[in-house]
């Protein structure tokens, strides 16, 4: 057995076990996308970056203990970089949670939620799950473009998005939430009129109107 | 009679909502007050014009987040008025309940807010250090309420499941079982604290009587006027929703934000005294008895707060049987539903609703599926003049009483203000 010690909580382990099985033996939490549980350990997301007694940064997913050592897991320095690291990752992740079969279920919007990082809408919190989408009853709602962050209090109210946190900012994102509107028969000048109630003094809802106006030319182009 | 003169400035009144400025000036000839509204104008009436008809009571309810509700059903029904389409019964009385939901706390707030003026403890933090236990259990009452409206409506400021002919959160017949027991148990705590209560009440001032003796509310003479299609005025005259400008005249002044309104060339009250005396016969057992203990003088505003206390006793038992009835009718749930209508409708319509602190009127023209013009008279912008008259009146009788203490006079006409709780953000909409 090897004694390691993580954020000064002592514990023995056998030799051999990773610092993110340690860290679940005693109770600490190390956020960790890309690790299956006795399927796959990648070591690729580099969310579960801790830090060891020399100072240097080691994936808990994959490094294993072989002797008593001592490591930080969860301090500002190291949450700042799972920040960094987690906003690398969305900014290659196809945002599509209006439509996505994990939404509900979704690790990316929880540590959106934890780790306090804009970028996903609405729809990565809301309760209804795709078929039962309010704009599918032909109710315009504005999550689709609206930042999450709220845990869909509206929705959960039995309403719709009004877009009071203000607008997505990503244009890719934009596009195919426009196009959605398109897809299921909303008139985008209502959408625009809808959002400019509480983005109208937001310098990003030009942006946003630019998007729509694209995406409406080129849908009807395509007419 | 003694000569006096008197010029008073109340800039901040503790328990106002909004910035406000009254002027008392006079002597023994005449006194005049002038109440004034402050806050900045909000134009809400310019803000809807042209926008989506579904998008105005979202809008229109955020004229105040004290009282969202009343400004969202209001403006609902209003816009359902012009449209010609009606509600669904269940979607109607889930909407009522709602809406008593939020009479019922305010009012509790109310009677929270104005407890030093009639306990004569200095303020409310010293009132919770006198009387923690009565304290506490008001705060308990309210977030009790409060608790119960998540139920029905989902979230209590600007709530999103009330919409124009829906009622967005499914709604179970469990929790509306429960909602029914607990706002049963609501009542009979109100009428426990009715009798601590009203042994530390003192009046204000006793036997003073309102200036203008004119009452206005929704007609609600066969059961409680949540909505209602007539204005009931205590002359007897009863006026159809459609024709209320003809009677009330809004005008303006040049010292307030806020409209002021007239009934036959003279100011009159709305609120929960004028709601009272109109349900009288209504009123059940136990909100009886509760009158009995606190013994309002209907013509006295100081006792609005009474009123308004009976008024939840009275409230939490109509809206827990109403409770009852719909979690008898339904076999599991009320599910959302949703409507589609006309997108290019013309019409007219005038939504009256009651709210914690009167009589409110939404008016809208509908041209081509869109808001075309819009008009609010809120309840301070109808009791402003009767305030006006009644801080005269007030000032008067205490200054022929002989009473010259500055500092009491402003305490009183503070309390006054303060009985009509009035709300300077919705009177300048």
């Amino acid at each position: 057995m090897v004694k390691v010690k993580l954020d000064n909580i002592e514990i023995e382990v056998e030799p051999g076990t990773t610092i993110l099985e340690a860290a679940k033996k005693a109770g600490i939490e190390i956020p960790h996308l890309c690790t299956l549980e006795g399927l796959y350990n990648g070591a690729s997301c580099r969310l579960c970056l801790v830090k060891n007694s020399n100072g240097k940064l080691v994936p808990a997913c994959a490094y294993y203990i072989t002797r008593d050592e001592e490591f930080v897991a969860n301090s500002p320095e190291l949450v700042e970089m799972r920040r960094i690291n987690f906003e690398l990752l969305l900014s290659f992740h196809r945002i599509e949670c209006w439509t996505c079969d994990r939404k509900g279920s979704c690790l990316m919007a929880e540590f959106s939620d934890k780790l306090g990082i804009e970028g996903l809408p609405v729809c990565s919190q809301c309760p209804l799950p795709p078929e039962e989408c309010l704009l599918k009853k032909g109710i315009l709602c504005l999550g689709m473009i609206t930042n999450a962050g709220c845990n869909a209090e509206c929705i959960v109210s039995g309403g719709q998005c009004w877009g009071c946190r203000g607008p997505i900012t990503r244009r890719d994102v934009l596009e195919r939430a426009f196009k959605r509107y398109l897809e299921l028969g909303f008139d985008i000048d209502k959408v625009l009129s809808r959002a400019e109630i509480f983005w109208n003094s937001v310098s990003a809802f030009k942006d946003v109107k630019n998007v729509a106006r694209k995406v409406r030319v080129i849908e009807n182009e395509k007419l | 009679m003694r000569s006096f003169s008197i010029k008073l400035g109340l800039k901040e009144v503790p328990g106002v909502a909004g910035r406000l400025d009254v002027n008392i000036e006079g002597d023994e000839v005449s006194v005049k007050v002038n109440f004034g509204a402050l806050q900045d104008p909000r134009f809400f009436e310019k803000i809807v014009r042209d926008r989506d008809l579904t998008e105005v009571p979202y809008v229109m309810s955020r004229i105040c987040g004290v009282c969202s509700v009343v400004h969202l059903t209001c403006s609902i029904l209003a816009i359902e008025r012009a449209l010609g389409i009606e509600p669904v019964k269940n979607v109607l009385t889930l909407r009522k309940i709602a809406k008593g939901l939020e009479i019922v706390q305010n009012n509790i707030i109310h009677v929270l807010m104005t407890v030093p003026d009639f306990t004569g403890v200095e303020n409310v933090i010293e009132f919770s250090k006198q009387y923690p236990s009565l304290f506490s259990r008001m705060i308990e009452l309210n977030s009790n309420v409060l608790d119960v409206y998540k139920r029905i409506g989902g979230r209590f400021v600007h709530t999103p499941s009330i919409g124009m002919v829906f009622h967005g959160k499914p709604v179970y017949k469990q929790e509306l079982e429960s909602v029914s027991r607990r706002l049963l148990d609501v009542s009979n705590e109100l009428c426990d604290l009715s009798y601590d209560l009203s042994e530390l009440w003192r009046p204000v001032l006793p036997s003073f009587e309102d200036a203008v003796p004119t009452y206005c509310a929704l007609d609600g003479r066969e059961e409680y006027a949540f909505f209602s299609r007539k204005l009931y005025f205590s002359d007897g005259v009863c006026v159809p929703a459609e024709r209320y400008n003809e009677v009330i005249k809004e005008l303006k002044t040049d010292y307030s934000n806020a409209h002021y309104t007239l009934y036959k060339d003279k100011p009159f009250y709305t609120g929960a005294r004028a709601r009272i005396q109109l349900h009288y016969d209504l009123l059940t057992e136990n909100a009886k008895n509760v009158e009995k203990i606190l013994a309002p003088e209907y013509s006295n505003p100081f006792d609005n707060v009474k009123a308004q206390y009976i008024e939840a006793v009275y409230l939490s038992e109509v809206l827990s049987s109403m409770a009852k009835e719909l979690a008898d009718s339904i076999k599991h749930s009320i599910k959302p539903f949703y409507l589609k209508r006309d997108e290019n409708h013309d019409g007219e319509g005038v939504g009256l609703a009651t709210a914690p602190r009167g009589t409110l009127i939404h008016h809208y023209k509908i041209k081509n599926g869109g808001m075309y013009e819009a008009n609010v008279i809120t309840p301070t912008v109808i009791n402003a003049r009767h305030i006006e008259i009644n801080s005269e009146k007030l000032i008067k009788t205490l200054m022929d009483a002989g009473e010259d203490d500055e500092k009491h006079l402003r305490k009183v006409t503070e309390a006054l203000l303060r009985s009509y709780d009035p709300c300077l953000p919705c009177a300048v909409h």
